[in-house]
């Protein structure tokens, strides 16, 4: 049931994308709330001087994607929800080979654009059901499916893993 | 094979060897993987140092805030608290909190952080410039130093862990280096193994070709061999062939002798010079009733003597017998027969051999000693009579005259002659006469006093030898004894028949010094007695011969009677009594002999039916009459007699068919007249004959009724038209009340029958007024006419005006 709904998920994200690009470069909405996360960079989508700005509902408007893994900052496993990374980069037309991602406190961290292609990364917003906090890591959180690719339980993207992200430069 | 096995145990090893490096090589790889990972492990430093650089932040952030710097509001205050949360949370789990929990102090310190923060929550919520300051001065300060320590830890620690993971893996490389320098070392000695295993594989394989070419060259001198054995084994199988061929022939050779043993009509014994058995067959077996287990070879007869085995009498017997017949003989064969003491005739032929010992073949010829017997016994009797028969009787009278011409001495030859025997014969037939000349035989034997011999010479001729005839009284004596015999009546199949015989005598040597001088004149006072009187006898004497000149005579005139056109016809006239009207004419046969005149029928017929001329005469007559009749102006009937040889004649149907064909005459105008002597003859097909001749048209009378042996039952077996009344009851009608009475039933039965009486030989008035009283049809006789020659009948038709045939 749960793989049915998410194929539904990506069939409605790939229908909105469609229309997105019918409607010309401007497609992209300002934000109506605060805006909780910047892509800046080498984008084609933007909706201020700053580059694409996108509060929380908007990015929960691109789809949510979840799954649970095991991770090196919590006991046992967890269930994260969020849309996918390539979704969220292909809604602002993102061209580039890495993306420089930004945290809060300022901790930045590069990431090959060829991550988001090879695995289902997702941009979470959600723990186990729950919206993330600051103080628990929120409001975004970039995370791997760990457990599902034995590959992805290593030091290279558990540092790619930048939790409080803030902002985005597609380089 | 000592360096064989000890280079297999090497290569196992080498292998073996490879096997555990390898798998250790696996384990190793897997171990410095894991080492590397554990050293690219999180690094906790840097979150600590985080820690104390977030924690800066906050106290810088809130001394700003105090201080009233625009740029910073209490949102950012509020974000930068969140941020440390998110640290403490941080430091208070996963791999951290295992790093934390090495050391007392660091607990400590991560538990007083996490107190203060939290005690922070509520004065952030509602924060102000005094708050934020003193969050700073006095709550947050003091945690710098000791983040600091912290960090400096964590560093230190992963340091630690870093030289060690590095020192491990050194360690491991070092281990993975000896490994695999072993593996070098081992796949190199495998080489030098698999070099010097080549090398023993191949000289093995030299070996095994020079064995190989070994082999060749004996599967080579092999198959010779093979060859040489086969062309053997044929030698050896033709010769068991030829063998078994031998075998073969000699077993059916041996199948044979035994067949042709077993199958022989004679029984053959064989018995070597010690009186042993060597061989003997069934037959021979039968012959002295013993089984063949019972005469098995090597059987010693002495012993068997000695035994006194009743079982072996015969074999012993015919085994006595053949040594005594061999002993007489010395090495002759011998063909002899002997009787055995249970009336078998065994016919031997035996043989002495060589060695010693004799063969010998026997035959149960008891069958052939009897038949020949029989055949003795036949050659010299009569076999339905059991009297001797000519030949002995001849034979005898020749011994008899022989030893008279020594010492004369008269015995006489009688010749006996059955009466009416012919007449027996002829009419009841062979099986009667049999029987009748049976019953004569004994009557004669009977007769014979000793030293007589009596036979039977064929047919009724029967003889008796005399032996004493000096005395002719006596011998008339005997002759009358033998007459008075046979006149007693013969009892046959319930009839009574009278015979008599008839004697001729001739005596030795006054009538006769020779066989047939005796015979002949015997047979001629035969002759002479049958002349004067039926039922006597005669002595012969010389005239005799004339006499029997005369009657061959007789019989040499009759035989060409016919040829010469001596015999003629005359008819004797029947009328019927109703309107005293011609009813027809009976044919009667006379001889006109040039020489002798009118012959009397009463005289010829009997000589022509003892020289068989009776059935030429006979149709003679018929063809006659029936011609004379169709030249009668009348339509009257012509009656012909018919003799029982003529009847019983095959052509005698025929004969009648011809006659009336040739003549004309219808059919319904012949009456033929058979005797009541006829109908004694019960031939099976006489009734037969009679029903075709009526079918002919022809008519049938029985002629002289009331005499012979009449019996009423002929009347109801045959059917017959017409009967005729003897004329030995019309003499006497007038005179005899029995014949008067016997006439009126026989007349009274010919009207319930239906059949016309005739009555014959009616002379006078008185007769013939009688019979018409009496009812009788029609009259034959003197009275009414004599028999006439054929003109004067003719004259005699027109004269009274009979009606005329229609034709004429």
């Amino acid at each position: 049931m749960y793989s049915r709904r998410q194929f539904n998920v990506f069939a409605a994200t790939g229908l909105a994308s469609l229309t997105v690009s019918t409607f010309g470069a401007k497609a992209l909405t300002a934000p109506a709330g605060k805006p909780v996360l910047t892509i800046a960079g080498n984008i084609s989508e933007s909706n201020s001087p700053a580059g694409a700005a996108f509060d929380l509902k908007m990015i929960e408007a691109l789809g949510v994607n979840g799954f649970e893994t095991t991770c090196p900052w919590y006991d046992g496993a967890m269930k994260f929800e969020g849309p996918l990374m390539r979704k969220l980069l292909e809604t602002v037309g993102a061209k580039g080979s890495v993306l420089s991602v930004q945290a809060l406190n300022d901790y930045t961290t590069d990431i090959p654009m060829d991550d988001f292609s090879k695995f289902d990364a997702v941009l979470a917003v959600k723990r186990n059901g729950e919206y993330m906090p600051v103080r628990d890591k929120g409001p975004l959180f970039i995370v791997y499916p760990y457990d599902s690719i034995p590959e992805l339980k290593s030091q290279t993207y558990y540092k790619r893993s930048a939790w409080q992200v803030a902002r985005m430069t597609v380089k | 094979m000592t360096f064989k096995r000890l280079a297999k145990g090497a290569l196992a090893c080498v292998v073996a060897g490879f096997f555990v490096s390898a798998l250790y090589i696996v384990s190793l790889i897997s171990e410095n993987q894991r080492a590397i990972t554990q050293l690219s492990n999180y690094n906790l430093a840097w979150i600590s140092s985080q820690a104390a650089v977030e924690l800066v932040r906050l106290n810088q952030r809130a001394a700003a805030f105090s201080a009233g710097d625009p740029m910073v509001d209490a949102d950012e205050v509020q974000l930068r608290y969140d941020i440390l949360m998110n640290r403490l949370n941080l430091l208070s789990a996963g791999e951290f909190k295992s790093f934390v929990e090495t050391s007392v102090e660091r607990i400590e310190l991560v538990g007083q952080l996490s107190k203060v923060l939290h005690g922070l929550d509520q004065i952030m919520e509602k924060l102000s410039v005094e708050t934020a300051r003193e969050i700073v001065t006095r709550q947050l300060e003091p945690f710098d130093v000791r983040l600091v320590k912290l960090a400096s830890d964590a560093y230190a620690f992963g340091t630690e862990r870093l030289a060690s993971y590095q020192h491990r893996l050194e360690a491991l490389q070092t281990t993975f280096v000896q490994v695999i320098t072993g593996l070098i070392a081992s796949g190199l000695l495998l080489i030098l193994f698999l070099l010097l295993q080549n090398r023993a594989v191949s000289r093995a394989h030299f070996e095994l070709q020079s064995l190989a070419s070994n082999l060749r060259h004996t599967a080579y001198q092999l198959a010779n061999a093979k060859e040489d054995l086969e062309s053997t084994n044929n030698e050896l199988q033709t010769k068991n062939a030829t063998l078994t061929l031998h075998e073969q022939r000699l077993q059916t050779q041996n199948d044979r002798f035994d067949a042709a043993l077993s199958n022989m009509l004679h029984g053959l014994l064989m018995v070597d010079a010690h009186c042993n058995l060597v061989i003997c067959n069934s037959r021979f077996c039968e012959i002295v009733g013993l089984t063949p287990e019972e005469l098995s070879v090597g059987l010693n007869f002495i012993e068997l003597h000695t035994r006194g085995d009743s079982r072996y009498d015969a074999c012993l017997h015919a085994f006595d017998t053949i040594c005594s017949q061999i002993k007489g003989r010395q090495s002759r064969p011998g063909l002899f027969r002997h009787e055995f003491p249970d009336e078998r005739t065994i016919s031997f032929s035996c043989q002495s051999l060589p060695g010693g010992g004799w063969i010998a073949t026997c035959e149960d010829i008891t069958d052939r000693r009897r038949a020949e017997a029989r055949i003795e016994y036949m050659a010299h009797h009569d076999v339905l009579t059991g009297l001797p028969n000519r030949a002995q009787f001849t034979e005898r009278l020749q011994e008899m005259i022989d030893d008279r011409n020594q010492a004369p001495r008269a015995f006489a030859v009688m010749t006996v002659d059955l009466d009416r025997f012919k007449a027996v014969n002829d009419t009841l037939g062979h099986h009667v006469g049999d029987i009748v000349l049976q019953e004569a035989g004994a009557r004669l034997r009977r007769c014979l006093t000793e030293g007589d011999l009596g036979a039977r010479f064929g047919g009724d001729e029967f003889s008796v030898l005399c032996a004493g005839a000096e005395d002719t009284l006596a011998l008339a004596e005997r002759a009358r004894q033998i007459v008075h015999i046979f006149s007693v009546p013969f009892q046959v199949d319930g009839r009574e028949l009278m015979l008599g015989a008839t004697i001729g005598i001739s005596i030795y040597p006054a009538d006769g010094s020779s066989i047939d001088q005796l015979m002949r004149n015997a047979d001629l006072a035969l002759y002479r007695a049958k002349d004067e009187a039926r039922g006597s006898f005669c002595f012969y004497e010389v005239s005799m011969d004339a006499n029997i000149q005369a009657r061959e005579e007789l019989q040499l005139d009759l035989r060409a009677a016919i040829s010469r056109s001596e015999l003629e016809l005359h008819y004797q006239p029947i009328v019927n009594v109703d309107g005293n009207k011609l009813s027809g004419y009976e044919a009667l046969a006379r001889w006109r002999h040039p020489a002798r005149g009118l012959v009397s029928p009463a005289v010829f017929i009997p000589v022509a039916e003892e020289i068989g001329e009776i059935v030429h005469i006979g149709e003679w007559v018929l063809r006659q009459a029936c011609f004379d009749a169709a030249l009668w102006p009348v339509e009257a009937t012509v009656s012909v007699n018919v003799s029982p040889v003529q009847l019983r004649s095959r052509n005698f149907i025929n004969s009648i068919v011809q006659s009336l064909a040739a003549s004309g005459l219808g059919a319904h105008r012949l009456i033929l007249e058979i005797t009541e002597s006829a109908l004694l003859d019960d031939q099976f097909d006489l009734n037969q004959k009679l029903a075709l001749i009526r079918q002919l048209g022809v008519k049938i009378a029985l002629d002289d009724f009331g005499t012979g042996y009449s019996s009423l039952s002929y009347l109801r077996k045959y059917r017959f038209d017409k009967v005729k009344i003897d004329r030995s009851f019309i003499e006497e009608i007038t005179e005899s009340g029995d014949c008067s009475a016997i006439v009126q039933l026989i007349i009274d039965l010919g009207k319930i029958l239906q059949i016309t009486t005739t009555a014959e030989g009616v002379e006078t008035p008185e007769q013939l007024e009688k019979l018409v009283s009496m009812g009788c049809h029609e009259i034959q006789g003197f009275l009414i006419d004599r028999p006439l020659a054929m003109p004067d009948v003719l004259d005699r038709m027109r004269a009274v005006g009979i009606p005329m045939r229609r034709a004429a």
